[in-house]
């Protein structure tokens, strides 16, 4: 195979031809040869290369680098490879953890586990599952088609053809949504359907439909005792349709969504090609719904129980992404990001992630916390300061406040200046009427220079009050 | 139109001014060159190359993911960097599509980002992660977990240890 091999440091281009049996070493020895040969600097050693198809995960054997054949890794003939001399700056160590790898991330590279039906193919596109399965480059026939996504997907509107004459009234043309939105998530129908057709005469029973669905790799195997398959069922209430999706396995977790038929009814029972744009909303917020609430869970699920590689959620993203993403958030979002498993406790351990925070938080010249501190701890210690801060300094607004607003404003009721400041109205004596018995003397306890006492002061400080004239 | 970047190598594309795209499920998009060559570094790259007359494989995009990213690039490149009076409307419509498309579900927002990252479409890229990140803000630990679909790997006794030492975030 024919393959390109670029330097992700200089960008230049190598061309090199390996046999289709060739193992990932011999394709290192190529490079590493042709690289030599074309530069004066020393031969360099094939181990230390690193080559990568989407310069972020490294390219791994499965088994061994000498073993495996190129094909088995995803690659095929044209492809792009990107090469470093200097290891990646992540994934090093395989995505997955170890007691998985047989289901590598690089494997997957070419054909995704959910084969997921496209979007937005011209309706002329045939059946939806006749898609073609191969991976590029041994796909025989591809249909052309030139995209125009609109806010709906496109395979919504195929799949309400498709069931055309069961999907009757605002339930039909619902479970027709939702049987889509699954459809579209890479699930197919098991038993009793026909991969994307629902089963057959489902409308006939409409509000007891149970479907079984399980991915295009599963759905012919789901007999099998290891294979577990998803169950999705719908149940009305009323004016209430819920969705409830699980796992055929023991105390699954069940995913459900509830959906008012009577606020959707308007939109769902408009013909797909005549609907306005805030149609189309309203079944976008619906199919969102659904996938998020249901099917992403339930895909989710259904791989990790198979052992198939996860579909596209933020833990698949690779390290890079996922700290890109954790660098646009906050100090405090981080932070309980960190709580959430250990491997994004890992990831939000990284040090330069937290001195950003630290300096997008407080400026680079704040002294809080002792140098050789982490940042982490640094920033962990400067938000505690400030929090702190920031009561300290809401209570000076309060008093300057309250000061202001009985000597000049006169809309607001004066209070007769008494010699005790018993009893006042308002504020805080009158949230906490208990801090009006610590005092019987009055204006001695709230002498702000007696420490002893000011532990004694509540949020309204008193001193203030004092220093107003008061009674003090 | 703007394939500075593609001006050798892209004769052949710009005969017709198409180029084709194969998605790592085999199905093939036929786009402006010059709207996608602008916006995305991969795909410039390939043109340079001479990808201009073969279809071009993106094995590690599908095609859903593949759609909206022409979608963005058509959108940025017809309109984005627009000058003169009707800049202004330009923008304006630019950002309603940039906020219509952040508002995919979740499976696809992934898909976008694994997507735009192949693609080097830095803006849509950057978009798309904002996204996420906004996703991400003022919520507590379980709607993360939640959210993210992060399945705990914690023992109670772990978890109760990684809570105490951020206790400073989680009130």
């Amino acid at each position: 195979m024919k393959l390109r091999i670029r330097s992700m440091a200089t960008k230049e281009m190598l061309r090199v031809d390996a046999p289709d049996t060739s193992s990932l070493r011999d394709l290192k020895t190529l490079i590493a040869g042709k690289l030599s040969s074309s530069s004066s600097s020393p031969p360099i050693d094939p181990e230390s290369i690193h080559l990568s198809l989407n310069r972020k995960d490294e390219l791994f054997a499965p088994s061994s680098p000498a073993a495996d054949p190129l094909p088995s890794l995803g690659l095929t003939s044209g492809d792009l490879l990107f090469y470093s001399l200097s290891p990646l700056s992540q994934t090093l160590v395989p995505a997955n953890p170890p007691g998985s790898d047989s289901f590598g991330r690089v494997q997957t590279l070419g054909s995704k586990p959910e084969d997921r039906m496209e979007v937005d193919a011209d309706g002329t596109a045939g059946t939806l599952d006749s898609k073609p399965e191969g991976r590029m480059g041994v796909d025989p026939e591809p249909s052309v088609v030139v995209k125009k996504p609109s806010l709906v997907p496109r395979i919504l509107k195929r799949v309400m053809d498709l069931e055309k004459g069961e999907n009757e009234g605002i339930l039909g043309r619902l479970l027709t949504t939702i049987h889509a939105a699954f459809l579209d998530s890479g699930f197919l129908v098991g038993r009793g359907g026909d991969g994307s057709r629902l089963p057959r005469n489902w409308a006939s029973d409409a509000s007891n439909l149970s479907v079984q669905y399980a991915l295009r790799d599963l759905v012919d195997r789901m007999e099998e005792r290891d294979i577990k398959f998803s169950i999705v069922r719908c149940s009305v209430m009323g004016n209430f349709v819920t969705i409830y999706g699980y796992l055929s396995v023991e105390h699954p977790d069940v995913y459900r969504v509830c959906i008012d038929a009577s606020k959707i009814a308007p939109f769902l029972s408009l013909a797909m090609d005549s609907m306005s744009e805030r149609d189309e909303k309203e079944i976008l917020k619906l199919w969102n719904m659904v996938k998020d609430g249901v099917c992403l869970p339930l895909l989710i699920d259904i791989c990790a129980k198979n052992r198939l590689p996860l579909p596209p959620c933020y833990m698949r993203l690779s390290r890079d992404l996922k700290t890109d993403i954790l660098e646009l958030v906050s100090g405090v979002d981080l932070a309980r990001i960190a709580c959430t498993c250990s491997e994004m406790s890992a990831i939000c351990s990284d040090d330069k992630l937290w001195k950003k925070k630290f300096e997008k938080e407080f400026g680079s010249s704040s002294g809080a916390g002792v140098q050789g501190m982490r940042w982490r701890e640094r920033f962990a210690a400067a938000w505690i300061e400030k929090k702190n801060a920031s009561k300290v300094s809401n209570r000076r607004v309060i008093r300057f406040g309250v000061l202001t607003d009985r000597r000049f404003n006169p809309a607001r009721p004066i209070f007769p200046v008494r010699p005790h400041r018993y009893p006042i109205i308002g504020g805080d004596y009158d949230l906490y009427p208990a801090i009006g018995n610590l005092s019987p003397q009055g204006a001695g306890l709230r002498n702000s220079r007696n420490p002893a006492r000011q532990q004694f002061s509540p949020h309204c400080n008193l001193g203030g009050y004092s220093r107003g004239g008061f009674g003090g | 139109m703007a394939t500075t970047g593609a001006s050798d190598g892209a004769s052949a594309a710009k005969k017709e001014g198409l180029v084709t795209l194969m998605s790592g499920d085999g199905e093939i998009f036929e786009v402006e060159a010059a709207a996608v060559a602008a916006l995305s570094v991969t795909i410039r790259h390939a043109i340079e190359e001479g990808f201009g007359d073969r279809p071009i494989p993106l094995p590690i995009v599908g095609a859903r993911a593949l759609a909206l990213a022409v979608e963005y690039c058509r959108k940025h490149h017809s309109l984005g960097g627009g000058a003169g009076e009707d800049s202004a409307a330009y923008d304006d419509e630019l950002r309603a599509f940039d906020h219509n498309l952040a508002k995919v579900d979740r499976d696809t927002l992934f898909d976008l980002i694994e997507a735009a990252n192949y693609l080097e479409i830095e803006g849509l890229l950057n978009l798309m992660c904002r996204t996420v990140a906004e996703m991400m803000k003022g919520k507590s630990v379980e709607e993360l977990r939640r959210t993210f679909d992060v399945s705990n790997d914690y023992t109670p006794e772990e978890e109760e240890e990684v809570r105490r030492e951020v206790s400073w975030a989680l009130d």
